[in-house]
């Protein structure tokens, strides 16, 4: 119970194939847990980034990755990336 | 000048209701006070014929123009409302002025006869209207049906 | 025309309430019109929806793709308009809030002497006749003539009943509606607010008096003219027609005078506005915490009288650590409440859900920049976290830290640094004192301050803190920022308590 419940009024749920999307472009950015070093992560939802704050490109989208490395001491992390890299068009 | 311009463009309304309702009752108000003279409530007995040709063609163009400028669908109809409005004003400014200054023919007795208070109201209600399409044209207020797109 | 002014007189302090009126209106007046450029713009009902306004006193437009903000919609205007002018909206409001305790206390000394003294027949009409008397009186000034004096009077019957109208209706008409902009008043007295068409109808009405002393002065300075100024003029400062060259010259002294208070009134402000806070905000805070202070909010808009769209002021924390957060569901956000307290404890949003009943309060939210918004804020009552957490004797002020940078999120504030806000402990119990983490049966939305917001019904908004992060509770908040009690009070010069 509790906050993770209700979804936020800004979240975007990903489909399993925006989730794809979002992994490939973690690998071809070669991205690592900064805490652990970890490569594997799960991917969650996205937050649009480009209306609410002003240093923001207006297409960026903030998306949920979570490291699979169970002994990960922060494994909550996100990646940054533009409407076209995330969604279907 | 130029500061009484920026000032000017400060200030912007949004009631395009009230302010075509209160320029119809100008008008019709400035045609009411011409009624009331064509029909005898005037300051003389008699008054010649062109005068109550003026009259009547005044009252006429109020009366047109009031309507033109609530019911005209077409934008091209309300803005000549009230262009014909202000025309009716500034025209009827004109000839209450001049009627106590240079005088008008066959009126020699109106001449310098400004303590007439209908004839003052009458004057401020024309300068009123013509004041308040000065306000439409230059953006200050909209007139009905126009509408502020005020999206932010 | 001598003989009928001399029956009823002019007695000195009629005199010179005369001249301090129009040092008071003046201020008013300016001072005002800073306020009301801070959000230049007028609404109807209780609401500021975006587009919805009946008159804009700006040229700007604000962007449709990107959040803006209410402190990007602020006007700066000329100081000749406006006390002290260029956006020192803290500046204007001591300004108009000091001026309002004077005028109020002149007021009533005007009101007490012209009753003590009989001169309130000079205002109030013998006899229903006034009114056909001002009537013709209207048609002879139409005539371009000037109208006879009500015998033994020094007014014509126009006149005492305008007069008659500025200072027994227009005057506390002006009070009255100033009064219920105050969030105390509104918040404990809901009804005074519905009273007067909403918290938007009465700042409109407020609005439309300050244009009606416009006008008053303007036509009152013509008639002055028109009847003879010079004579009128001495009637002002002796007494009676007399002396004329040295009552005009008096007349211009005491008018230079007004004009160095509000040349000084402004250079004072723009060059050391802080001077300006300690020096006025000491005696309005006397006033405000006599009057406002016991005033607890106690209100319960219905859900039909939520605003659709519920204004933002100040942008939300601009920094990855907050997105990767919020993107999370703030699932990693802690609340850490410390500092004088025998219990310091740290939250989670989960913790925090769970530690009462979640309360719902429908209330109407009052920026200091003056437009409103109705919402529904759920969470937990402040009290009941004092409660836990259980502060010392010492503890006085709770200080609130949030998320923000304003040098970082903030591009319209002037300033810079984390931005927090000291409310007094006192106000911790008070009912509808809450944190929230939901906005209208949603959770808290970002432009709102998600994960977590402020609440404090009687207080100006910018007192409910944003964005938070921790709460300490301490002794004294001088050695905090610029010591003013907040990030707000520190850089735009407000006062810390807000009642008003």
């Amino acid at each position: 119970m509790g906050a993770t419940d209700s979804i936020r009024p800004e979240i975007t749920i990903l489909t399993d194939d925006d989730k794809e999307r979002v992994l490939r472009q973690v690998r071809r950015r070669r991205g690592s847990c900064q805490h652990c070093g970890g490569e594997q992560f799960e991917v969650g939802d996205a937050l649009f980034l480009g209306f609410l704050f002003h240093s923001e490109d207006s297409d960026a989208y903030m998306v949920a990755l979570t490291c699979r490395n169970p002994a990960c001491p922060t494994p909550r992390t996100g990646i940054r990336l533009p409407r076209s890299q995330l969604l279907a068009s | 000048m130029a500061v009484l311009v920026s000032f000017y463009r400060y200030f912007a309304f949004n009631g395009p209701r009230v302010i075509t309702t209160s320029g119809i009752v100008i008008l019709l108000g400035v045609a009411a006070i011409r009624l009331y003279w064509l029909a005898g409530g005037f300051l003389l007995a008699r008054y010649p014929t062109y005068l109550a040709v003026y009259f009547a063609v005044l009252v006429t163009a109020a009366v047109v123009a009031s309507v033109s400028m609530v019911i005209g669908r077409r934008p091209g109809l309300v803005k000549a409302g009230w262009m014909l409005g202000s025309l009716g004003s500034v025209a009827s400014i004109v000839m209450y002025v001049v009627s106590r200054t240079a005088g008008l023919p066959g009126l020699p007795q109106l001449v310098d006869r400004w303590d007439y208070p209908l004839g003052t109201f009458a004057m401020a209600l024309a300068a009123l209207f013509v004041g308040l399409h000065f306000s439409v044209l230059t953006g200050m207020n909209v007139a009905y049906p126009q509408r502020r797109y005020w999206h932010d | 025309m001598t003989e009928a002014m001399i029956q009823l007189g002019y007695p000195a302090w009629l005199r010179i309430e005369h001249w301090i009126n129009v040092l008071f209106v003046t201020l008013l007046i300016r001072s005002g019109i800073e306020i009301l450029a801070t959000h230049p713009k007028l609404y109807r009902g209780y609401d500021s929806k975006p587009g919805t306004e009946w008159a804009r006193f700006t040229r700007k437009t604000m962007p449709t793709d990107k959040l803006y903000d209410t402190l990007d919609e602020e006007e700066s205007y000329s100081s000749l308009v406006a006390l002290p002018g260029h956006k020192k909206l803290g500046m204007g409001r001591h300004w108009h809030f000091v001026t309002v305790i004077g005028w109020i206390l002149t007021g009533l000394a005007y009101y007490i002497l012209l009753f003590a003294t009989g001169q309130w027949h000079r205002y109030i009409p013998y006899s229903w006749s006034i009114f056909p008397e001002a009537w013709n009186d209207v048609l002879t000034y139409l005539s371009f003539k000037l109208p006879p004096l009500l015998p033994g009077q020094p007014l014509d019957a126009i006149q005492k009943l305008t007069y008659a109208g500025v200072i027994f209706i227009l005057a506390p008409f002006q009070i009255l509606t100033g009064a219920a902009q105050s969030p105390a008043v509104e918040a404990h007295f809901p009804w005074y607010v519905r009273l007067w068409g909403g918290r938007q109808g009465v700042r409109s009405l407020h609005f439309v008096g300050l244009v009606a002393f416009i006008g008053f002065i303007a036509v009152h300075l013509s008639m002055v003219g028109l009847w003879g100024w010079p004579q009128l003029n001495a009637l002002m400062i002796f007494g009676s027609v007399r002396e004329l060259g040295w009552a005009l010259a008096a007349s211009l002294a005491i008018i230079a005078a007004i004009v160095a208070v509000h040349v000084g009134a402004t250079v004072w402000s723009l060059r050391s506005p802080r001077t300006v806070q300690r020096a006025l905000g000491f005696i309005i805070n006397r006033g405000r915490l006599s009057f406002l202070r016991p005033m607890v909010s106690r209100q319960h808009y219905s859900p039909a009288q939520l605003s659709t769209e519920h204004r933002v002021n100040g942008k939300p924390p601009d920094s990855d650590d907050y997105k990767v957060m919020a993107v999370h569901n703030f699932v990693d956000w802690k609340l850490e409440v410390g500092g004088l307290v025998d219990n310091p404890m740290t939250f989670t949003l989960a913790d925090l859900r769970a530690l009462a009943d979640k309360q719902t309060q429908r209330v109407m939210h009052n920026c200091v920049q003056g437009w409103s918004s109705i919402g529904e804020w759920s969470g937990v009552p402040f009290r009941t976290v004092v409660d836990l957490v259980k502060p010392l004797p010492q503890a006085r002020h709770i200080c609130f830290l949030t998320m923000q940078d304003t040098g970082r999120d903030e591009p319209s504030a002037e300033g810079a640094g984390q931005f927090y806000e000291i409310v007094d402990l006192n106000l911790a119990h008070h009912p509808q004192c809450l944190l929230a983490y939901e906005m209208n049966g949603q959770p808290l939305p970002i432009e709102h301050g998600a994960p977590l917001r402020l609440r404090i019904e009687n207080q100006v908004g910018f007192k409910m803190a944003k964005w938070i992060e921790r709460i300490e509770f301490i002794s004294d908040y001088h050695g905090i920022g610029e010591g003013m009690g907040g990030w707000r009070e520190d850089n735009v010069f407000y006062d810390k308590d807000v009642e008003v």
